[in-house]
């Protein structure tokens, strides 16, 4: 459940401020880009790490 | 118990998306909102009770239930691939703020009480609330 996670942390931050998602579940690929279209936030790009992987997302204003 | 999962899961989705969202529950959907005590007061509303108790943990699925053996196997296979549990997910929405409401006359006819069902449940409302807000909102899924 990225989603869920990262939709709840969304809530606490600040407009501007960029919120890093760690996922191993390959459906984030498509979902994290999905969501951020929904939602207005931006989303920055994602890269590969050590078994996950990282995507980065604004918190829109 | 996989009926469930997509409606927690899809409702889950749309809470987070920002979407107001509500899930109706009805007949054995109720199952998923009970606290899991006995409920019933006739004698075939005590059977139905004792036969199926509710609350989630209980919860089997759709097919291929074989009297519990499939509830296990597939509790089992989902716990090995790190899938979110019921539990989990029912919290998700409720901490996302996903309304849920309970059919009035599925609580009627199975002799499910108020008290029976998890305090999160919002109301317990007719068709015609359910359809009211179906008409209102743009999306919809029938489970």
């Amino acid at each position: 459940m990225p989603i869920v996670h990262m939709a709840k942390n969304m809530r606490l931050m600040s407009a501007g401020q960029v919120l890093e998602v760690r996922a191993d579940d390959e459906g984030a690929h498509a979902d994290i880009p999905a969501w951020c279209e929904q939602t207005g936030n931006p989303f920055l790009g994602e890269e590969p790490s050590d078994g996950f992987f990282r995507y980065f997302v604004r918190k829109k204003a | 118990m996989d009926k469930v999962f997509a409606a927690f899961t899809l409702a889950s989705s749309a809470a987070a998306a920002g979407m107001n969202t509500t899930i109706f529950f009805t007949f054995w959907g109720l199952k998923a909102i009970q606290k899991g005590n006995l409920t019933g007061k006739s004698f075939m509303g005590r059977m139905v009770g004792l036969m199926n108790r509710g609350g989630l943990e209980r919860l089997g699925p759709s097919k291929f239930n074989f009297g519990g053996m499939g509830r296990w196997m597939f509790k089992k296979m989902m716990a090995a691939k790190g899938v979110t549990t019921l539990t989990e997910l029912r919290q998700a929405c409720i901490d996302l703020g996903v309304h849920f409401l309970a059919c009035k006359m599925s609580m009627d006819v199975m002799e499910i009480k108020r008290e029976d069902l998890i305090p999160e449940v919002a109301d317990v409302v007719g068709a015609a609330t359910a359809t009211k807000n179906a008409a209102d909102s743009s999306v919809q899924y029938f489970i």
